[in-house]
C-alpha cells in the first residue's frame, strides 16, 4: 500500500531564553493511502504539536516528514504554502471558514487558489456539496449556519481539491452529538471512497470512527490500536487504553 | 491596586499606545502651531495688514478644531476596539463598569496631558519655522524667534479638553452598551452582505455627471443658483457613489469569472463586507480631498501668478499726472534710480455711444462706457508719442494711421466663463463728439496706469490729435531699477500729492506689497490647512484600516493554514488597502480637476503648472500613507 505520510524521528523543542521545553520527543509514524487514523491523548500531551508538524504549519526541530513522497521539512515557505493548498485539506475545531464569503466561495477557495476555470470550480463545488448534503446552503454565509453545517462546509472545502491527506483537528469539538455523528459518518464515507484522513481528538467516541488510533502521552507515542471488530468493541478498547494511560486519574472528562 | 495606579501603569506602557499618543500629540501640535503663528508678535509688528487678516486665521482655526476632533475620534475608536478584550478581562476580574469607565477616563486625560505638553513644546519649535516661511511668502522681512503665546496655549488647552471630554463620553457609552461576552467577542462582528441598489448606484454617478455638466455652462448669469446646485449634486453623488456604486461594482466583479481566480475571492469578500461601514468615511474623505486640492491648487495658482497680475495692473513703477519736478526730486533723493522715463500727451474726448461694439466693451476702463447719466470718454494719443512709448516698452512700432484711422491700444480677451467670443476690433468705427475713426490695428501698450485719468485709448495721426479741441494732459511713466523695494519714497510721494494721490499718481510697489502679503497669507493658510487635511485624511484611513486588520487577524491565520503563501497574503493586503486609498483619491482628484478647470476660465491663466505641483505633493504624501498602512496591516495580521 502506498505511504501517504511518513514522519521519522521528528521532535519539537520550544526554546525560550530561560528554559527549554520538549513538546515532542523523537516520534516516527506512517499513514498509508485510504487510511483513517486518529491521534488521541489528554490535553497537553503533544497532539496539537504533532498535528501542526504533520500539517506543515509548524516545523520540527529535528527529523524528517514526507507527504505523498515529497520531503516537506526542507521546503521553503512559498513551496510549503503551495504544497499545503494542493496536497492537504484541513478541518478545524472552530471551522475556520471565512465569514466574509459565501459558503460556495469558501468551498471554492482551494480551487480558486489553484487558478482553475470558473465553470470547473462551480461544477466541483456542487459535487462535493451534494456529497456532504449541503447543496442548499451554497448561497448562504457562514454566520447563518449551525455548527454542524459549518463543519460540513469546512469538510467540503477540505476535500474539493482531492488532497492526498485530510487533517482534522478536533473536528467535533464544537458540535453537539447529533451533528458530530453526522460529520463523522461523512468522514467515514469519504474515507471509504479513498480519502486518507488523519484526525486529532481527545473524544473516544469520535476516535472510534477511525481504523487505527495512535495514543500520545507526554510528548511521546504511547500505544497504537487497530480496529478489527465492530465500532462498539473498538470503543471499549479505546476506553481501556485510556484508563491505562493516565493511571485513569487525569482524564475524567 | 487602586484604579489610578492601574491607569498609570497602562499609561507607562507607552510603546503599546505610541500611535494613539502620536495622533493626539500631532493634532495638538498642529492646532497650537496655527494659533501661535496667528498671534506671532514679530509678524503683527512687521505688517499692519497681518492683524487685519485675522479672520482668515480664525476661520481656519475653527476648521482645524473640528478636524482635530474627528481625527482623535477615529484614532481613539481604533484603540478602544483593540483593547476591548483587555477591558473584558478587567470586567471578568471583577471591575465594575463604572470603574472601567473611570479607568478609561483617567487614561484619556493622562494621554491628553502628555499630548498637550509635547504638542505645545513641539508647536513652539514648529511655529518659528512656519512663521519664517509665512514671512517669506508674504515678502515680509523679519527674523522669527521662539516665542510662547499664553493666549494660544490657553485656547489650545480649552479646545482639546472639550475634545477629550467627548472622547471619554464615547468610551463610556461603548463600555455601558456592551455585555461582558460582547467585549470578548468584539472582534467577531461581521456585517451581512450589503444589498445592491442598481438604480441608486447609477443615479449617484449620474448626479456627479450632472454637477460636472453644470460647471461647463455659463455660470455667472445664475451663479447663486447654479453654484450651490453643483455642490449639492457632487456631494450627494459622492456619498451615493461610495455607498451604492461601490457595492454595485463589487457585486458585478463577483459575478465575473475573474472572481474565482486566485485570491480575488478573498479580496472581494473582504471589501464587500467592509464597504458599507466604510462608505461614510470614504465619501467624507473624497469631499475633503476635493476641497483641499481645489483650495491649495487655487491658492498656489494665484500666488504663482502674483507677478503677472501686478504687472498687468501696474505696468510702470510709477505714473504721475502732475508735479513732475517735485516728484523727480523726491525720487532723486531716495535709493531708487530711474531707468526710464516716458511721457505721453493724452486727450480725453466725450462720445455718445451708449453701447460699445464687440469687443471694445471688454475694456478694463469702466469710464469708457456711457453709463446712465455719465459721459463716455475715449483717450487719444498722437502717433509721435505712441512710437516713443512703443520703443521704450520694446514693442514693434505699427505704421502711422491716416487722418480718419486709429489704432486701439488694447488687445481683447474673451471671457470663457461668460462664453463670449471676441471679434477682431479691426474695421470697427468709433465716433466721438467731433469725428469718426476706423480702427486699423490693435496693440497691447499701456499708456499709463492712472485709472482716473485714462480711458480706452487710441492712437491717431498727429494732425488729427492736434485738431481735437480738448486740453492735453501730460502723463509721465517711470521705470525704476528695483521697483519691488521701497525706502519710504512711496510715503513721501503720497504726502506730496495729498488729496490728489488717488488721481494723479499710481505706483507699482504698494500694489505689489499688498498683493503679495494677502495672496501669500492665503496661500500659506491654504497650504497649511491642505497639509493638515491631507495628514488627517491619511491618518483616518490608516487607523480605519488598522482597526480592520485587527478584526481580520483570524481570517489571515485561516488562509495561511489553507496554503496562501505570505507573498499572496501581502498582495491581498496591498489590494485591500489600495482600494480604500484609491477610491477617495481618484474621485476627489477628478472633482478638483473639474473645479480647477472652472477656475482656469475665471482667472484666464494657464494654471496647469501650479495645479500639477499641488497634486504632485498630495500624491506623494498619499503614497507614503499607503505604504505605511500596508506595512502596519502586515505587521498585525502576518
Amino acid at each position: 500500500m502506498k505511504t501517504i505520510l511518513n514522519a521519522e524521528n521528528i521532535t519539537k523543542v520550544y526554546q525560550t531564553k530561560m528554559a527549554q521545553h520538549e513538546a515532542l520527543k523523537p516520534t516516527s509514524l506512517t499513514v498509508h493511502e485510504a487510511e483513517f487514523v486518529s491521534i488521541m491523548g489528554p490535553s497537553g500531551a503533544g497532539k496539537s504539536t504533532l498535528l501542526n508538524l504533520l500539517s506543515t504549519i509548524d516545523r520540527p526541530s529535528e527529523g524528517m516528514i514526507s507527504i505523498n513522497g515529497e520531503n516537506v521539512t526542507d521546503m521553503r515557505e512559498k513551496q510549503l504554502a503551495r504544497f499545503r493548498r494542493e496536497q492537504l485539506g484541513f478541518i478545524f475545531q472552530d471551522f475556520n471558514l471565512l465569514d466574509t464569503m459565501t459558503v460556495e466561495e469558501n468551498i471554492a477557495l482551494p480551487l480558486a487558489l489553484a487558478r482553475i476555470e470558473k465553470t470547473m470550480i462551480v461544477l466541483r463545488v456542487e459535487q462535493v456539496a451534494q456529497q456532504l448534503g449541503i447543496e442548499d446552503l451554497l448561497k448562504k454565509r457562514p454566520v447563518e449556519l449551525s455548527g454542524g453545517q459549518k463543519q460540513r462546509v469546512a469538510a467540503a472545502r477540505a476535500i474539493i481539491h482531492q488532497p492526498s491527506l485530510i487533517l482534522a483537528d478536533e473536528p467535533t469539538g464544537a458540535l453537539d452529538s447529533k451533528a458530530a455523528t453526522r460529520l463523522l459518518e461523512s468522514l467515514q464515507t469519504l474515507n471509504e471512497q479513498g480519502a486518507t484522513i488523519l484526525m486529532v481528538t481527545h473524544d473516544p467516541v469520535t476516535a472510534s470512527y477511525a481504523e487505527r488510533i495512535i495514543f500520545v502521552k507526554d510528548g511521546e507515542l504511547f500505544r497504537e490500536i487497530h480496529r478489527f471488530g465492530t465500532q462498539k468493541e473498538f470503543f471499549e478498547q479505546i476506553m481501556e487504553v485510556q484508563r491505562e494511560l493516565g493511571g485513569a486519574a487525569r482524564e475524567f472528562v | 491596586m487602586s484604579l489610578s495606579k492601574l491607569a498609570f501603569r497602562n499609561l507607562k506602557n507607552i510603546r503599546h499606545n505610541a500611535m494613539y499618543l502620536g495622533a493626539v500629540t500631532f493634532a495638538i501640535l498642529i492646532y497650537y502651531t496655527f494659533l501661535a503663528i496667528r498671534s506671532n508678535e514679530a509678524m503683527l509688528q512687521a505688517n499692519e495688514l497681518y492683524g487685519k487678516l485675522g479672520t482668515v486665521f480664525t476661520g481656519a482655526s475653527v476648521i482645524l478644531a473640528i478636524f482635530s476632533a474627528i481625527f482623535i475620534w477615529y484614532s481613539s475608536d481604533f484603540f478602544l476596539r483593540r483593547r476591548k478584550q483587555e477591558l473584558g478581562l478587567y470586567a471578568l476580574l471583577g471591575l465594575e463598569r463604572k470603574q472601567i469607565v473611570q479607568l478609561l477616563f483617567m487614561e484619556t486625560i493622562g494621554y491628553g496631558m502628555i499630548g498637550l505638553v509635547l504638542g505645545i513644546v513641539l508647536g513652539t519649535i514648529a511655529s518659528k519655522y512656519f512663521v519664517q516661511l509665512l514671512a517669506y511668502v508674504m515678502a515680509i522681512d523679519i527674523e522669527a524667534t521662539f516665542t510662547i503665546s499664553l493666549a494660544a496655549i490657553g485656547q489650545t488647552i480649552a479646545v482639546f479638553c472639550i475634545i477629550f471630554f467627548l472622547i471619554a463620553l464615547r468610551s463610556a457609552r461603548t463600555i455601558y452598551r456592551f455585555t461582558l461576552i460582547e467585549l470578548f467577542r468584539a472582534k467577531q462582528q461581521v456585517e451581512g452582505i450589503p444589498k445592491v441598489h442598481p438604480f441608486l448606484a447609477v443615479l449617484s454617478v449620474l448626479l456627479i455627471g450632472v454637477g460636472y455638466y453644470l460647471t461647463g455652462q455659463p455660470l455667472l448669469d445664475h451663479f447663486t443658483v447654479v453654484a450651490p446646485l453643483v455642490m449639492i449634486c457632487v456631494i450627494v453623488g459622492t456619498f451615493g457613489t461610495m455607498s451604492y456604486f461601490t457595492i454595485f461594482l463589487l457585486r458585478i466583479l463577483s459575478k465575473r469569472a475573474q472572481h474565482f481566480k486566485g485570491t480575488n475571492l478573498i479580496v472581494h469578500g473582504q471589501l464587500l463586507s467592509r464597504v458599507k461601514s466604510n462608505a461614510v468615511m470614504l465619501s467624507t474623505i473624497t469631499v475633503i480631498t476635493a476641497v483641499t486640492l481645489t483650495t491649495v491648487g487655487t491658492a498656489t495658482s494665484i500666488y504663482y501668478f502674483i507677478d503677472r497680475t501686478v504687472e498687468q495692473q501696474m505696468p510702470y513703477s510709477l505714473s504721475i499726472a502732475s508735479k513732475r519736478a517735485e516728484a523727480e526730486r523726491l525720487i532723486k533723493n531716495s535709493n531708487q534710480t530711474i531707468e526710464q522715463r516716458t511721457m505721453v500727451n493724452v486727450k480725453n474726448v466725450n462720445h455718445r455711444m451708449e453701447e460699445l461694439p464687440n469687443p471694445l466693451y471688454l475694456t478694463k476702463y469702466y469710464q469708457t462706457y456711457g453709463l446712465e447719466g455719465e459721459k463716455g470718454q475715449f483717450s487719444y494719443i498722437n502717433y509721435s508719442d505712441y512710437s516713443r512709448l512703443a520703443k521704450a516698452n520694446g514693442k514693434r512700432v505699427l505704421s502711422a494711421p491716416k487722418q480718419d484711422e486709429a489704432i486701439v491700444l488694447e488687445t481683447f480677451k474673451g471671457n470663457e466663463l461668460l462664453q463670449e467670443r471676441v471679434k477682431s476690433p479691426i474695421g470697427i468705427k468709433i465716433t466721438d463728439v467731433h469725428s469718426t475713426f476706423r480702427i486699423t490695428d490693435a496693440t497691447d501698450l499701456p499708456i499709463a496706469q492712472l485709472y482716473e485719468k485714462q480711458r480706452l485709448a487710441f492712437v491717431v495721426s498727429d494732425d488729427a490729435f492736434a485738431m481735437m479741441p480738448e486740453r492735453a494732459m501730460l502723463l509721465t511713466n517711470y521705470q525704476f531699477a528695483d521697483e519691488r523695494t521701497d525706502d519710504g519714497l512711496m510715503k513721501k510721494l503720497e504726502a506730496l500729492y495729498g488729496k490728489q494721490a488717488e488721481t494723479d499718481m499710481a505706483a507699482y510697489y504698494p500694489v505689489y506689497a499688498m498683493t503679495t502679503a494677502t495672496t501669500g497669507l492665503l496661500a500659506f493658510a491654504a497650504g497649511f490647512l491642505g497639509l493638515v487635511f491631507l495628514l488627517a485624511t491619511g491618518s483616518i484611513i490608516y487607523f480605519k484600516m488598522l482597526a480592520e486588520a485587527e478584526e481580520s487577524k483570524q481570517r489571515f491565520t485561516i488562509i495561511q493554514n489553507i496554503g496562501v503563501a505570505r507573498e499572496e497574503q501581502a498582495s491581498i493586503i496591498r489590494r485591500l488597502v489600495g482600494f480604500v486609498f484609491s477610491l477617495p483619491y481618484v474621485l476627489g482628484l477628478v472633482h478638483s480637476l473639474v473645479a480647477m478647470q472652472v477656475l482656469q476660465k475665471l482667472l484666464n491663466y494657464n494654471i496647469v503648472m501650479p495645479t500639477l505641483l499641488a497634486i504632485g505633493c498630495y500624491t506623494v504624501v498619499y503614497l507614503v500613507y499607503y505604504i505605511m498602512t500596508v506595512r502596519a496591516y502586515r505587521r498585525i495580521v502576518m
